[in-house]
């Protein structure tokens, strides 16, 4: 039979949810604008004051307050890119962030590791930012490697560099620090990978986090970065993680008011450094337990809120990153995987373009290779909910329902086999199998196969290598850092 | 009203954070001539501690102790100038609180000043981004017995460090606290802090050990 033309068809590629009519999202950016004019930010940078002042911004240097016309914000909306570049240092691992594209990555800042040997939760060190690194590298479902750990073993004026060092040296995926505080020596460090200042800006391995303060506030640290960055020309993330009832307004939308004002008045300041240099619109604003005084981030709210904000970057053609695979749990037990799963599925249907926490245990505080190991499961399963049901003549299958007809079955079909690979879920380490097979395998819950998988990849996984000379000039770069500060 | 009954509103006026009520209440205690000591130590202090407890119990929310404690500073400012100066009670010990130079986080830190205030310390908080000359300067002024530093990040750490030398080096005496989210007993134990607490909790308890060891 013919199967013929169809003139215009509407079609919903992929699952997806909406959190907010178009009305609502007008309304949050109207409060934002509100309060960037009438209640402004703190900035506590000289330059960062003038370049706003020279900018149209209205600057009290006395108590280092920026208030921002609303016509100056919406002009820096709109010359900040809505497309950006992650380089890998292998382009095979290259990643757009735009629109609603999807994507994953590990977290972030963490400042104790579960010792991948001994299970012992311990301060976090230099080797296991390498080793994190490296199993991320080898992770299917980690599009791109952010720095996971805290060096806790090296100098503290240098722990970023040497956090840089190992993990730049471990992957070739495309690498965003979150600890970072010498901004000049890192862009180096990538340029002398890259192999000069022209190549990073075009294909740029390296991006930097960045956040204010809640409530609105940029320390001097953090806008030394944001400058540096958007003079450089390489994608900075500005993110705000407020604490609703503690730092923001209890109230969700009110949290999103204060995560999108930051955001924005950062992103102002970066624009009137560098009109239309590379940035994204970051979030890990959460709720805050009034019980354990604690910013819960595997609470739901983190992930309804990731998904707003979301859908608030996308009202403004912006790339955004957001927090959705990380929970309160300090194991690896039925608490992390719904959290996770609850605030992966919600961010990616939401099409944030980047969604971290993937390895976090406690709160974030804690990198673990057996959660990383499985979060890449849970992401994978992630991936094919967001991927939806194609519905087409071939899809339908009514011509193969016809062949086969009543009773038989289609395991036959080539139909069947060209199919499986793209509407089938497959699990590596999730356990489908019937007891008495899973018996035999050793009867092992997941956290074991896990265990089992990163040792694997620990032992056999090679990253490719950076030649000597480079590896070399890294290391120059993080000894006249060091010296300089002496 | 009596005495007993002034008393029990007042306990009333910390548990329901009525802030108006325990105006009225101080009012009446200082027309009526009643020991303000007696009204502060049974009545608003009590109600404190109930408030202390239930929280510690994760029974009620900060928020409620936060309020709380409004309510009870305004009851102190108010009775206090009608305290002769022999009847003031004792302090369990007086805190510096503060976080340290470079670092501008400080919800933490305000809640376990909070804490302290509601369990009896007398608090003066330097605020945040603030170096070791603040915090010993403040120290040296209160007569301070405790000094509790705060701060959020790695790259901060040094300089609880800091402030741990140079108060050595001041030659005050007192009882040093460290704490925040990368701060833990290893830590605390390399610089010489005399107490890590992970929560304000733990750091109140162990002050107060502190303070009745006699030091």
């Amino acid at each position: 039979m013919k199967t013929s033309l169809i003139a215009g068809k509407d079609v919903r590629s992929g699952s997806s949810l909406k959190m907010f009519a178009q009305e609502e999202i007008k309304a949050i950016h109207n409060a934002t604008l509100q309060v960037l004019s009438d209640v402004g930010m703190a900035v506590y940078h000289d330059e960062a004051l003038d370049i706003l002042e020279a900018g149209g911004a209205n600057v009290n240097r006395t108590d280092n307050v920026v208030k921002f016309p609303p016509y100056l914000v919406e002009e820096c909306l709109n010359s900040a890119p809505g497309r950006v570049l992650f380089a890998g240092r292998n382009p095979e691992h290259d990643v757009i962030l735009e629109g609603r594209r999807v994507g994953f990555t590990n977290g972030g800042c963490a400042v104790m590791v579960d010792d991948p040997y001994t299970g012992k939760t311990r301060e976090s060190t230099k080797a296991d930012v390498a080793n994190i690194a490296k199993v991320c590298d080898a992770l299917e479902n980690v599009d791109i490697t952010s720095g996971a750990v805290v060096a806790r073993d090296v100098p503290e004026i240098v722990s970023d560099l040497h956090e840089a060092e190992a993990f730049l040296t471990n992957t070739t995926k495309h690498c965003h620090h979150i600890n970072l505080v010498n901004a000049r020596e890192f862009i180096e460090m990538g340029a002398v990978i890259a192999g000069g200042m022209e190549e990073l800006r075009k294909r740029p391995i390296i991006s930097a986090l960045v956040c204010s303060v809640s409530p609105l506030q940029l320390h001097t640290e953090k806008t030394d970065i944001i400058i540096e960055f958007a003079k450089a020309g390489i994608p900075v993330n500005i993110l705000s993680m407020a604490m609703a009832g503690a730092s923001a307004p209890i109230t969700l939308a009110g949290a999103l008011v204060m995560n999108n004002a930051e955001v924005l008045g950062g992103i102002v300041l970066h624009q009137l450094t560098a009109k239309g240099a590379p940035v994204l619109y970051g979030q890990t604003t959460t709720t805050f337990d009034m019980f354990n005084s604690t910013a819960p981030m595997g609470a739901p709210e983190i992930g309804m809120v990731g998904a707003a904000l979301a859908e608030m970057a996308h009202f403004y053609n912006l790339p955004v990153w957001v927090a959705g695979c990380w929970t309160d749990s300090k194991i690896s037990d039925p608490q992390a995987g719904h959290e996770k799963t609850i605030n992966a599925l919600t961010t990616a249907l939401a099409g944030a373009n980047m969604i971290y926490g993937m390895g976090m245990l406690d709160l974030g505080t804690t990198i673990s290779l057996e959660q990383l190991v499985i979060d890449n499961e849970i992401v994978k399963m992630v991936r094919r909910n967001v991927a939806g049901i194609t519905i087409d003549d071939v899809t339908l299958a009514v011509d193969l329902i016809t062949k086969v007809g009543i009773g038989n079955d289609f395991l036959n079909q080539r139909h069947t086999l060209d199919y499986m690979e793209t509407e089938q879920s497959k699990a590596s380490i999730f356990d489908r199998n019937n007891r008495e097979a899973w018996e035999k395998e050793g009867g092992k819950d997941v956290v074991a196969v896990a265990h089992e998988k990163f040792l694997n990849i620990l032992k056999t996984h090679k990253p490719e290598a950076l030649p000597d000379d480079v590896l070399n000039k890294l290391k120059a770069i993080i000894a006249n850092a060091e010296n300089k500060e002496k | 009203m009596s005495k007993e009954a002034l008393i029990a509103s007042a306990i009333e006026s910390i548990e329901k954070y009525d802030i108006d009520l325990a105006e009225k209440i101080c009012k009446e205690v200082i027309a009526e001539g009643i020991d303000p000591v007696e009204v502060i130590d049974e009545g608003f202090t009590k109600g404190m501690r109930k408030i202390g407890a239930l929280f510690s119990n994760k029974e009620i929310p900060l928020p409620v102790v936060v309020l709380a404690a409004e309510v009870m500073q305004k009851a102190i400012e108010l009775l206090e100038p009608h305290i002769p100066e022999q009847s003031k009670g004792e302090k369990i010990g007086k805190v510096v609180i503060g976080t340290v130079e470079g670092d501008i986080h400080d919800i933490g830190k305000n809640i376990v000043a909070t804490m302290m205030r509601v369990f009896g310390f007398e608090v003066y908080d330097v605020g945040r981004d603030a170096p070791p000359h603040v915090f010993i300067d403040k120290a040296k002024e209160v007569g301070a017995d405790f000094v509790a530093s705060s701060t959020m990040m790695t790259t901060t750490m040094p300089g609880q460090e800091s402030l741990e030398q140079q108060l050595k080096e001041s030659g005050l005496k007192v009882i040093t606290l460290v704490g925040g989210a990368p701060v833990n007993q290893h830590w605390a134990d390399r610089i010489g802090a005399d107490i890590y607490g992970a929560d304000a909790a733990e750091a109140i308890e162990k002050a107060k050990e502190l303070a009745e060891g006699g030091e």
